[in-house]
């Protein structure tokens, strides 16, 4: 049995590696303002119309709303935040003043809260940057909700269904982060767009008539629109009221400028209730504000103007809330 | 056991050269990527503010949404490099000093909200009354007063200087008496003086505010806190050069090697002088001690035309069978002449069997 052992000459090759470094260069883009709405034919307004509601977590979504109505968020488990915030009308009350557990009345008119997620500060001192902020607040506030975060979260936490919508929705048990958030992103939901007013806006010219044009352009002569601007007509800063003559309760004397979106279906008016009518708020912000005394045509025409900012929430237009004030202007 | 040895050194050597890489890149260059980032948006948000503040002036601004917008974002660029600036273990003073000028910048936002309204307000009152053909024209001597304190308000909005407010104060007092106080005129005559005294305060005030605002001695505190993430930066790109600069002096090293390897390997491939003797004078020996070879021979081997062939030599030995071939390879003389091998050659040999 012959063994041969033999050995091949291999020749030497050269690999090379080749290291490409690409440089992606992302270029910084800021967001812009949003540009001013386009009134049919005026050019740019200072008025724009409601958004398209953002996407959210349709889990989250039912759940903050189921929350919203859940009268275990009350200290005494008997109120609910849609007690004094109806969602099937205006998303406030028909009171000048809601009342606290022990039936006090509260300090100020309940504000409503379709479209507040718009506002740059919420309640009426806009002391408040965000939903989740103001909830927390809400649950402790003696003359609100007289409860806590953890004394809610515990009876949340005993109800096997709730657990599971919790975990459904955020993977987890109740606790104060996913809680907050449910009712923050319902809240944010709650925006009203369609309005007549925004419909023109977007161009529709016959959308409003010829006097409630009039009575925009009067709102905007007089100087009414120096405080109501922007997407929620109002809502965006602070100012004084009494300027020229009381308007209101003296306290507080600083307020965030209410929104006057769905004016027409929120009375009363004014962080005190005190105006029962728009026509009447309307003569009185003139008087207050702007040292006008103005005329019955005058107030017709921006009234007329301010019933084409009522918009629609599920299909249906935003409409008073019934009670001693719900009659529509 | 040489080959396990050098699997381990090629692993040591990987994690090493590894190591060194990402040393080299550095993994802060993210968060510092985000504090650039965090400071665009920061320079941005204040730019836009100040030129909306400018329109809002001058009455060209149609609504003051964009001025939250603005804000937030200052805010959050902020609340950004602070947390960067906390996970850097960076000395937190002067992002407070930035944060602090960000709040400062968002009071006298407000602050130039509120009174810029009324300021717009009013002015719209005094535009809407100097227009109205209606007003004063059973009154001549009321329509120049008003026309006169018209024009000073007008000059005050130019200017805000102490001797424009006093000159519009001026205008007040000479106004005021003529004011009628009853008739067509009264009420939008009063309105106009209650207006004129407001933009009297006002005007100034939101001047001074928007004054406070854009030139705001904020530059101190963004320059400090970019400098302190600059600084940081240039530390730990520093660091990343020192690693880079030891994985080229280690990828030299390992080069040298692989080449002085290269280099003895090719001059005992390409040597056969040395080959044939040390074969002869060694190897060839060693193999004539193997248990149960019963003939051997070796030699140079050549193709048919005498030229180069496919294999360079050849050891040819005779065996009893194909198992004492294998036991003999097996044997201590076998196994040595195997560790042998590489002190000629950097290959392994190719076996052959075949039955005779």
């Amino acid at each position: 049995m012959p063994l041969a052992a033999s050995m091949r000459m291999c020749g030497g090759g050269i690999a090379r590696l080749l290291l490409v470094l690409i440089c992606v260069d992302t270029a910084v883009t800021a967001a812009a303002p949003p540009p001013a709405a386009p009134g049919p034919g005026a050019g740019p307004e200072p008025i724009t119309p409601i958004p398209a509601p953002p996407a959210q977590d349709p889990l989250r979504l039912a759940l903050g709303e189921q929350l919203f109505r859940d009268t275990r968020l009350s200290g005494d488990n008997i109120r609910s935040c849609a007690d004094c915030h109806d969602l099937a009308s205006n998303g406030a009350s028909a009171n000048a003043h809601d009342v606290t557990p022990k039936g006090r009345p509260l300090a100020l008119n309940t504000p409503t809260v379709f479209n507040a997620t718009l506002s740059f500060k919420l309640n009426w001192e806009g002391n408040v940057g965000d939903f989740e902020d103001q909830t927390e607040r809400i649950l402790a506030n003696p003359e609100i909700m007289a409860s806590n975060l953890d004394a809610v979260l515990t009876k949340l936490r005993s109800d096997p269904q709730m657990v599971k919508q919790f975990r459904d929705a955020y993977g987890r048990e109740p606790d104060r982060a996913a809680l907050l958030d449910a009712i923050a992103t319902y809240e944010r939901s709650l925006l009203t767009p369609g309005s007549r007013f925004d419909l023109w806006l977007n161009g529709d010219a016959s959308a409003i008539t010829q006097e409630e044009i009039a009575g925009y352009r009067l709102f905007k002569g007089l100087g009414c629109i120096s405080c109501h601007q922007g997407v929620n007509v109002g809502g965006n800063m602070y100012q004084r009221h009494g300027i020229f003559h009381p308007l209101a309760a003296p306290l507080p004397e600083l307020l965030r400028v209410p929104s006057l979106r769905n004016v027409a279906a929120t009375p009363p008016y004014f962080h005190d209730g005190s105006a029962t009518t728009l026509r009447e708020a309307v003569k009185a912000m003139g008087f207050a504000q702007l040292d006008r005394v103005l005329t019955a045509p005058q107030i017709t025409a921006i009234v007329a103007f301010l019933n084409t900012l009522t918009g629609v929430y599920r299909g249906a237009p935003v409409k008073p809330a019934a009670g001693p004030h719900g009659v529509a202007q | 056991v040489r080959l396990s040895s050098l699997a381990v050194g090629v692993m040591l050597g990987i994690v090493l050269l590894t190591w060194l890489l990402l040393r080299g890149i550095g993994n802060d260059g993210k968060r510092y990527e985000q504090a650039l980032q965090a400071f665009n948006e920061l320079a941005f948000a204040e730019a836009s503010l100040h030129r909306d503040v400018l329109q809002a002036r001058a009455g060209l601004l149609l609504n003051y949404d964009a001025f939250s917008a603005s804000e937030a974002a200052m805010k959050n660029a902020v609340t950004q490099l602070r947390s960067l600036a906390q996970t850097e273990g960076l000395n937190s003073g002067p992002v407070d000093r930035l944060a602090s000028s960000v709040v400062k910048q968002v009071e006298l936002t407000e602050q130039f909200k509120s009174s810029n309204a009324l300021l717009q307000n009013s002015l719209s009152y005094v535009g809407l009354l100097s227009t109205d053909p209606t007003f004063g024209d059973q009154d001549v001597q009321l329509m120049r007063a008003a026309d006169a304190l018209a024009a000073a308000i007008l000059h005050l909005t130019r200017d805000t200087s102490p001797e424009a407010i006093q000159a519009l104060e001026g205008r007040i007092e000479q106004f005021a008496p003529q004011a009628p106080t009853v008739g067509p005129d009264a009420e939008a005559t009063q309105a106009l003086l209650a207006h004129a005294r407001l933009l009297s305060q006002v005007l100034p005030a939101v001047d001074r505010t928007l004054e406070a605002l854009v030139f705001m001695p904020n530059r101190q505190s963004f320059d400090e806190t970019r400098a302190l993430f600059s600084s940081r930066r240039a530390a730990v790109e520093a660091t990343a050069w020192r690693f880079r600069l030891l994985l080229y002096l280690a990828s030299l090293l390992l080069l040298v090697a692989l080449v002085r390897l290269g280099l003895r390997l090719r001059a005992r491939a390409l040597d056969p002088e040395r080959f044939d003797k040390y074969y002869r004078e060694v190897h060839g020996p060693m193999t004539s001690k193997l248990p149960g070879l019963k003939g051997y021979k070796y030699g140079p081997g050549r193709a048919l035309d005498g030229g180069p062939g496919e294999f360079f030599w050849y050891w040819s030995g005779i065996f009893d069978s194909r198992q004492a071939a294998l036991d003999a390879m097996a044997s201590p003389e076998g196994l040595a002449g195997a560790a042998d091998v590489p002190n000629y050659y950097h290959e392994d040999p190719i076996f052959i069997f075949f039955e005779m």
